[in-house]
């Protein structure tokens, strides 16, 4: 901040004060926290409320919260009945999707210091707290110390190798993607989003399987997942399916252009019939070519844009086995279905909004070319709507994966519903405040996340249209 | 003409050949999938339901619930003799009563979260956006679940409930506020308001556009102000149009008929939806001011406005334009958010459906709430355009 000061009526030049550049904490806090009386008034009250707060949180956390319920239903809470023996498989599909995004992270991304060291930091205070709980090994129960080694060490060593294994992974696949993106950059790229595409449906192989009980991958049923696992697999799944079939319903919904015929009522047209007609079929026209496929479309999406999923859910897991006359279909393939039908609206409207934000000249130069329209909207007009419409979609996915936890109630047992399931037992009845702010914290870190990474790809300018020059 | 229509014949195509034909076949194959589709899976839904003899038709609305509803604004709403209909009525009135009360407190917190948000107070910004984070990046039914366990369920109970100003009091069976009563007068105290609004408005108009034909000093806005609201006061003063009706606690908890009295699962939905609201509401004001260039802001300090008055009369009207259409989404995600009421136990649509499908078809239940929710919705939106119409700039 600087402060000039205007020189007085007709004072010399010299006697003009050089500004004042101030620097240093104490002036940090006088721009920041303290410019005015009202300011400052603030900034006590906030001081008082969010460091009561804060104070309240932590003495809770770390003195007397019982987390023995996370320790205790840990591989529950994370994988349902998955079985233990077959464990391995979704190791190997988290290392998969972790490397790969790393990957991606050292191609698109970049690695600031801050987050780095928030990495560090992170990963330190899992190593650190247990092995400070060996020293506090005998410390009287009822003390701090006590506390670390009795409740905080078990839950933190217990956290300490899946972080160490996913931050590792982070870190490996980081390293590679800068690897690969100086040797070279644009097939660093393309090679990276082929590997997502083959590697999402290669995880949903490794955790479901495909042979009988002997064989090499014995199938796990849908019903015996669960937890975190469940969650990922219902965003996942409904991610990859209602993309394709957005992309078709936006496609239809702008179809056949527009016209812009309007209607000139005459006076007191509503009592005229004849005009009724006059004005239906100016409506109709104003369709365009394809007015009975645009109509599909629009009554699609915007009737699934207009219920709450909650009902999705809960009619297609009523109605879906009379639908298809089979009363085998699992609740999870019907809260898949379910999923992707409703989330293919948004992301519809999403894809639409970027292919309305294309110039039209690029329409128009693709016809000029001699393009075919399905050529033009594959090669020309689709990417480019895409490309604008990344920062929307990742949004979208983000509320896709908070949505999984809607079908804890039709019965579910995804991470909240799971965590409802272990509530409910006796030994476990008054543990909420410990099991929800756990669940929470595990939805923030992988939301928080995926925006942190759409911000990146956005600053990156990957999410721009590409200038000329 | 008739030898030039020689020289140039119009070269004769086979009529498949035709763009319009191949349009017309397209739209009419993909319309004869969809209605195939749909017959097949009608039939399927039919001949399963009918296989179960669950009737699907609309008879049973007439039929007494067997349920009944505590939630409600008047005491016992639905009784168990009660019909279906009446049920969804019920509902439908809980619904609204949560969305409106959750709508303009979310928008209101949502406002001052998202002003803060960019306060030149550190401490302010930073709780600002410690609050957007966390109660974006969790699930709304998470949060519904911890504030109906850890806050809801830790309650007192209503003989030694926590007291709020007012007096209020807040225990396991609701929030008990003073509630205004009517008396006789009020009719002519309502009466007599909204007429001096009516000839303030007239007045404050007439003195401006005096002030802007001839330049003159007419105080428009003190006069027209004072006299909207200096007629209801004084009228309230002569008339005495309402008597305040305190809450009272009797032996066994709050007492009936005394002060407004509200289930506490219905403040925990609102409690819910205005939390999860806000955030976004919050993060889309943001937007909205910074959308605004940085000159109108400038130009307004070097005029000598005060930091309320620039952002109440010169960015605040601006980022309106932006900010309307995304809040029309927030509105409407608001509206079908309330059917995660039925997570902490109050009665509004969807969990009354819920509790209804466990005695009759789901098909018809599902057909009456979606029904509900969709119009919610139209109507919503359709409100918000009106709105967005006229807050967009007029281009001549």
């Amino acid at each position: 901040m600087t402060t000039a000061i205007a020189p007085a009526e007709g004072a010399p030049a010299s006697q003009v004060k050089r500004p004042v550049i101030e620097r240093g904490v104490l002036a940090w806090l006088r721009r920041n926290l303290f410019r005015t009386p009202f300011d400052a008034a603030l900034t006590v009250i906030l001081v008082a409320v969010g460091g009561s707060l804060l104070a309240q949180f932590l003495e809770w956390s770390i003195a007397q919260a019982d987390w023995t319920v996370i320790t205790t239903n840990f591989r529950i809470l994370m994988q349902g009945t998955y079985p233990a023996e077959q464990g391995h498989r979704l190791g190997l599909s988290v290392v998969l999707i972790t490397l790969l995004a790393g990957v991606s992270w050292g191609i698109w991304g970049k690695l600031f210091r801050a987050t780095a060291f928030a990495f560090v930091g992170g990963v330190l205070i899992f190593v650190l707290v247990p092995l400070a709980a060996e020293s506090l090994a005998d410390s009287p129960r009822g003390t701090f110390g006590g506390y670390v080694s009795g409740q905080l060490a078990p839950l933190f060593s217990l956290l300490r190798d899946p972080v160490l294994l996913l931050v590792g992974c982070l870190l490996i696949g980081y390293g590679l993607g800068r690897f690969a993106k100086q040797i070279d950059r644009k097939r660093a790229g393309r090679y990276t989003l082929i590997a997502w595409f083959i590697s999402i449906p290669i995880c949903f192989v490794l955790v479901r399987g495909f042979s009988d009980a002997d064989g090499i991958l014995p199938v796990v049923p849908t019903s015996r997942w669960g937890g975190l696992l469940l969650t990922f697999m219902l965003a996942f799944v409904a991610i990859v399916a209602c993309f394709p079939l957005g992309i078709l319903l936006a496609l239809g919904r702008m179809s056949g252009g527009t016209r812009k015929l309007t209607f000139k009522a005459p006076p007191r047209w509503w009592l005229n019939p004849l005009q009724w007609l006059r004005a239906l079929s100016i409506w109709w026209r104003n369709l365009g070519n394809y007015p009975i496929i645009k109509l599909l479309c629009i009554i699609y999406i915007e009737f699934l844009r207009g219920v709450p999923l909650v009902t999705v859910f809960f009619t297609a897991n009523l109605i879906v086995p009379l639908a298809l006359g089979d009363n085998s279909i699992d609740a999870v393939v019907r809260a898949m279905v379910a999923l992707t039908l409703f989330e293919a609206a948004y992301i519809a409207e999403i894809v639409r909004g970027g292919l309305q934000a294309l110039p039209p000249g690029q329409l128009e130069a693709a016809k000029a070319l001699g393009l075919s329209p399905v050529q033009a909207t594959l090669f020309i007009t689709l990417p480019q709507a895409l490309r604008i419409a990344i920062p929307p979609l990742v949004g979208q996915f983000i509320t896709m994966f908070k949505d999984t936890s809607l079908v804890a109630i039709i019965g579910l047992t995804e991470l909240l519903g799971v965590s409802r399931a272990v509530l409910a037992q006796s030994e476990f009845i008054g543990r909420h405040r410990e099991l929800y702010v756990f669940v929470a914290i595990v939805y923030f870190v992988f939301s928080y996340g995926m925006s942190y990474a759409a911000r990146q790809l956005e600053r990156s300018g990957s999410g721009a249209i590409r200038k000329i020059g | 003409m008739a030898d030039l229509a020689k020289r140039f014949p119009v070269r004769r195509f086979a009529f498949w050949r035709d763009v319009r034909f191949l349009r017309g076949a397209v739209q009419l194959i993909v319309l004869a999938i969809v209605i195939g589709l749909a017959i097949w899976l009608i039939n399927n839904v039919n001949q399963g339901l009918a296989r179960a003899r669950i009737p699907t038709d609309f008879s049973f609305l007439a039929q007494p619930s067997g349920f009944q509803i505590d939630e409600g604004l008047v005491d016992q709403p639905h009784k168990r003799t009660d019909s279906y209909a009446n049920a969804f009525a019920v509902a439908l009135v809980n619904t609204l009563r949560a969305v409106l009360v959750s709508l303009v407190l979310a928008t209101l917190l949502g406002l001052f979260i998202g002003i803060a948000r960019l306060s030149t107070n550190f401490l302010a910004r930073t709780l600002a956006l410690a609050y957007i984070e966390i109660f974006q990046n969790t699930p709304l039914l998470l949060q519904l679940f911890f504030i109906f366990t850890s806050i809801l369920l830790t309650l007192p109970r209503a003989t030694e409930p926590i007291v709020l100003p007012g007096p209020s009091y807040l225990s396991s069976s609701g929030l008990a506020t003073p509630n205004l009563i009517p008396t006789e007068t009020s009719g002519w105290w309502v009466l007599l308001t909204a007429i001096g609004i009516g000839v303030g408005v007239a007045l404050w108009r007439r003195l401006r556009t005096i002030r802007l034909e001839t330049g003159r000093t007419t105080y428009a806005a003190e006069i027209g102000l004072s006299v909207m609201f200096g007629v209801g006061i004084l009228a309230w003063l002569i008339l005495q149009p309402f008597t305040v009706d305190f809450p009272a606690l009797g032996r066994f908890g709050y007492v009936r008929d005394r002060g407004a009295i509200v289930s506490a699962n219905f403040v925990a939905i609102v409690l819910g939806l205005v939390l999860y609201t806000s955030a976004f509401i919050a993060e889309i004001v943001r937007s909205g001011i910074q959308s605004v260039p940085i000159g109108q802001w400038e130009a307004a300090r070097a005029q000598g406005f005060t930091y309320g008055q620039i952002l109440r009369l010169i960015v605040l009207p601006q980022a309106l334009r932006v900010i309307i259409p995304p809040l029309t989404n927030q509105y409407l995600n608001l509206a079908k958010n309330s059917s995660l009421g039925a997570a902490v136990g109050f009665a509004e649509v969807f969990g009354v459906a819920r509790t209804m499908a466990q005695s009759v078809s789901v098909v018809p239940i599902m057909v009456i709430v979606m029904g509900i929710y969709l119009a919610l919705s139209l109507i919503t939106s359709a409100v918000m355009n009106v709105l967005n119409a006229r807050f967009q700039i007029k281009t001549r």
